[in-house]
């Protein structure tokens, strides 16, 4: 056996085994990027896991993460959310999965907000999980309407993802962004469509549906909606006007939200710094991940498994549609351990000229891995969205983990049809043109 | 006496990440704001290095919270012994790791002060003041593990279970 | 035998790691495989600006970077960067002669080794309307790099912009910048086709990106191998200035085949550049020490 297959049996071992004794995620990954650059590799560990630990955590990209963050939890304690909740239901409660859908559209606005998809999952989790859970809403279906949509974050623009495959791939930034709308737009009626059907089958286990309203009763409670529309439209304005950018969007939702909080009478001392500490912990949390996430990356690449597993692929010299399965299933099991961006450069060197060569447009070829990689933000045990969820939920990570795989399936689903019909993805940017 | 100042240690550095979090905002819009002015003020330097000490000086008041995620999903269901022994190999493990990463980090900051590496924006700030900051937060972290397992020795029971603001009491699926 | 690892921020495509791709061929051949060097471009093993440090303190033993970051940590790093100062290759090069000798001392100093300066090809608007003069550039919100581009972008009447590199595609579709100020290279790397129309080109300055070695790592190598090192050093500098002219070339070209109208920048632009040049220049020699006045003063004196 070879260096590399040893290493990787060595990453993936200790990797579950000091998940599986509950030791911290984050600490997780930084001791098995230690240990990974220690055995494998001559590179000084300790300077290394340091300098990239430091290098990981100011990014600008980053600074949103916080604040949409904080901007979930003002709006979580002044009854805004709670309040759009009711505007809402109205509309939706007789259809079948009800508020859920709530969970669905939320994600694909605010994923045309925010460029992450942790970000997305929290800021709409944080409001919709504790008024979902009042109302009695089966648990794997909020959870996993979430973690699904969550990943919408990526695919609808901005996105920090694409940004990074279009420098590297010599791709169009914006057209991929256009071309991520449609398959954006088919996954939610995909996510949306299933959520109806599994509502219909387990009619038993959903609340109540609500009264019927004359259509002027429904206008009358959906005055409760203009405070959180005119905050979501002032925040994607503010990006579309060109006042903004997507990153310093996340301000003008925080002041937003505080404006609107203190106008509702729900802006105390009080509910002001519960606000940021819990606002900081979540991203203290998460932030800490990425950067230790950075370490066991660092690890990786100097012990070189991505490069060398995509040369491994590279020598079978398969035909198009198995060279698409086969680097399906690399960089699905990649992304159980590695974070996305990570995944891109770290195989695109090897992986862009083989996928150039096989004939593949390289456009299309961005939005196939952009689906691939928001998959990963949902695979144990390294998923994003998932620990997200599980701070948000308090519920453990197999929960979380079954509650989402059907919308796992429906990613996969998506996949395969952009493969059958790679006009879904291609016809955005040729109506653009 | 030891306990109350540990205690009060770990609050502080919470509550300092929490004003270096608002600092990310009130960057922001300081660039916001003189960009609709016509000025230039690039903030970004700043920003990133306020939400560098938002993360680090808030991982010990965080783990203390219990918020740092972890999968207890199988040791939740060992016997009471075990899962006490559980948590404080656990525990003894991040104080290391997380003692010998504050080090390195600590290593690192020196070493950009011998370098005399700056910042390359408008800033120009010395690397080594925001990496101290970094190492301090970490070493925080290593001190709060290193607390738990005294706790932990003393026969008790773990304080980093999952948050309160997090438990949510209804049925599951 | 050795394996040195280095770590460059461009992808393979771009000029910069093509030259460093000829310049590890010709150190593995002509040490018959007794130094091999293993590349990892595009930001895949370490982040273009963290790549001196980690060359620095050894983790890396030979990386590409960019000189022009570092003008906070000396006044040296920022004279290619000022407007003015070598506007076209042949002064480049000149300038380059004259850095050499200080730059080799103070990485030296700071346990580095410089081995290779290339150039970036030269500036030009990147404009929806064509720029016919001075007026033309009033009021424009430009997105800018760094502090010099934005005295220039300010003192040209123009409305400067710090973003980074990432915003550049949506901040152009949103209307927040309506200009860029950058190579032909850059141009076609954000598609600049896709928002504008005219690429009016400026010259004007030339900044560099170096390769350096690890100190240390060099001496390890025995003096042969330290030679051949150095030389397809030096062998890449003089085919880094090729190459980047022929790429400045080639992109142009790229950009044409796009639809976009190439211009040479009308007089009243060049000459108020020119002005702004100057200023900085004198501004520039304030900040200088000695050492780096005595460089620009030998640069002066080699031009004519
Ligand atoms: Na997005
Ligand atoms: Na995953």
């Amino acid at each position: 056996m070879d260096n590399t297959a040893i290493a990787s049996l060595v990453l993936a071992g200790l990797l579950l085994l000091l998940l599986a004794g509950g030791f911290w995620i984050a600490l997780s990954l930084l001791t098995v990027g230690m240990v990974l650059m220690g055995l494998f590799s001559t590179a000084p560990m300790g300077s290394l896991v340091a300098s990239t630990l430091w290098d990981s955590s100011w990014g600008w990209a980053l600074t949103a993460l916080p604040l949409f963050i904080w901007m979930g939890e003002i709006l979580f304690r002044s009854n805004l959310s709670s309040n759009m909740f009711e505007g809402l239901a109205p509309w939706v409660n007789r259809l079948p999965g009800g508020l859920l859908h709530v969970n669905v559209l939320g994600c694909g606005i605010m994923a045309a907000v925010a460029g992450s998809s942790a970000v997305t999952c929290a800021t709409i989790g944080r409001m919709s999980v504790p008024e979902l859970q009042r109302q009695q809403y089966p648990l794997n279906l909020t959870i996993g309407t979430l973690a699904g949509s969550g990943t919408l974050g990526l695919l609808i623009p901005p996105s920090i993802i694409m940004i990074v495959y279009g420098v590297t791939a010599e791709v169009s930034v914006a057209k991929l962004f256009i071309a991520g709308i449609i398959p954006g737009i088919l996954l939610m009626l995909f996510f949306s469509g299933y959520t109806a059907l599994w509502s219909i089958v387990h009619r038993d286990r959903m609340p109540p549906p609500g009264p019927s309203m004359p259509l002027r009763q429904k206008l009358y409670h959906s005055r409760r909606l203009v405070p959180v529309a005119l905050l979501i439209a002032s925040i994607i304005g503010s990006i579309y006007g060109g006042l903004a950018t997507p990153t310093e969007a996340a301000t003008i939702g925080v002041m937003g939200a505080l404006a609107l909080s203190a106008i509702t009478g729900s802006l105390t001392r009080e509910t002001f710094v519960e606000g940021v500490m819990a606002a900081m912990r979540t991203s203290c949390m998460i932030a800490f991940i990425i950067a230790c996430a950075a370490c066991l990356t660092i690890a990786v690449a100097f012990v070189d498994i991505p490069r060398t597993l995509a040369s491994w692929v590279d020598a079978f010299h398969l035909s198009r549609y198995a060279l698409l399965g086969v680097l399906a299933i690399l960089m699905l099991i990649l992304g159980c351990f590695l974070e996305g961006i990570s995944i891109i450069v770290l195989t695109s060197s090897v992986v862009l000229p083989m996928v150039q060569a096989a004939g593949i447009d390289l456009l299309w070829f961005g939005i196939y891995m952009t689906i691939l990689i928001e998959a990963a933000q949902i695979t144990p045990p390294v998923g994003f969205n998932l620990f997200v969820l599980q701070s948000i939920t308090g519920k453990d990570i197999l929960t979380v983990t079954r509650a989402t795989m059907p919308y796992f399936f429906l990613l996969m689903a998506v996949l395969v049809l952009t493969v059958v019909f790679p006009q879904i993805v291609l016809i955005g940017p040729q109506i653009m043109r | 006496m030891v306990r109350s100042v540990l205690d009060s240690f770990y609050l502080v550095c919470g509550y300092l990440a929490a004003a270096f979090m608002v600092g990310i905002g009130v960057c922001i819009l300081a660039q916001i704001a003189w960009r609709m002015r016509g000025l230039t003020l690039d903030a970004t330097e700043a920003s990133g290095f306020c939400l560098a000490a938002a993360t680090f000086l808030g991982l010990a008041h965080t783990m203390r919270h219990g918020s740092h995620v972890r999968i207890d999903l199988l040791t939740s269901r060992l016997p009471g012994r075990l899962r006490h022994r559980m948590n404080i190999l656990n525990c003894l493990l991040g104080a290391a790791v997380t003692g010998y990463l504050a080090w390195n980090v600590g290593l690192l900051a020196l070493q950009s002060f011998n370098f005399r590496d700056v910042s390359p924006g408008l800033l120009a700030m010395p690397m080594w003041i925001p990496q101290t900051g970094a190492a301090l937060g970490v070493a925080a972290l290593s001190i709060a593990l290193l607390d738990e397992v005294v706790w932990l020795l003393g026969g008790r029971d773990s304080r980093y279970g999952a948050p309160d603001e997090v438990r949510i009491d209804a049925p599951v699926a | 035998q050795t394996t040195w690892t280095m770590a460059s921020g461009y992808p393979e495509s771009s000029f910069f790691t093509q030259n460093i791709r000829q310049f590890i061929k010709e150190v593995e051949d002509k040490s018959g495989g007794k130094l091999k060097i293993d590349l990892r471009s595009n930001d895949s093993l370490i982040k273009l600006d963290a790549i001196k440090r980690a060359v620095q303190s050894g983790q890396i033993q030979i990386g590409e970077i960019r000189l022009g970051v570092y003008g906070n940590e000396a006044a040296m790093y920022n004279l290619d960067n000022t407007p003015g100062v070598a506007v076209d290759y042949n002064q480049a090069m000149k300038l380059a002669n004259a850095q050499a000798p200080f730059f080799d001392n103070m990485f030296k100093k700071n346990g580095m080794r410089l081995v290779t300066m290339v150039p970036w090809p030269g500036q030009g608007f990147y404009t929806k309307q064509p720029v016919n003069s001075l007026a033309d550039l009033k009021g424009q919100k430009l997105r800018i790099y760094s502090k010099q581009t934005q005295q220039l972008g300010d003192r040209l009447g123009m409305q400067a912009l710090i973003l980074p590199f990432a915003e550049v595609p949506q901040a152009f579709s949103t209307g927040m910048i309506q200009s860029l100020w950058t190579s032909a290279q850059t141009g076609v790397d954000v598609k600049a086709w896709e928002n504008v129309k005219h690429f009016t080109y400026t010259g004007t300055m030339h900044n560099k990106n170096a390769i350096i070695v690890n100190e240390r790592a060099l001496r390890q190598l025995d003096a042969n191998l330290q030679k051949i090192v150095l030389d397809a050093g030096n062998a890449a500098t003089l085919r880094g200035f090729e190459m980047s002219k022929k790429a400045s070339a080639d992109r142009e070209q790229t950009l044409k085949e796009n639809g976009m109208v190439i211009a040479q920048a009308p007089k009243d632009v060049l000459a108020k550049m020119d002005e702004i040049g100057k200023d900085m220049i004198a501004e520039w020699l304030a900040t200088a020490t000695p050492d780096e006045k005595a460089v620009y003063e030998t640069y002066r004196s080699s031009l004519k």
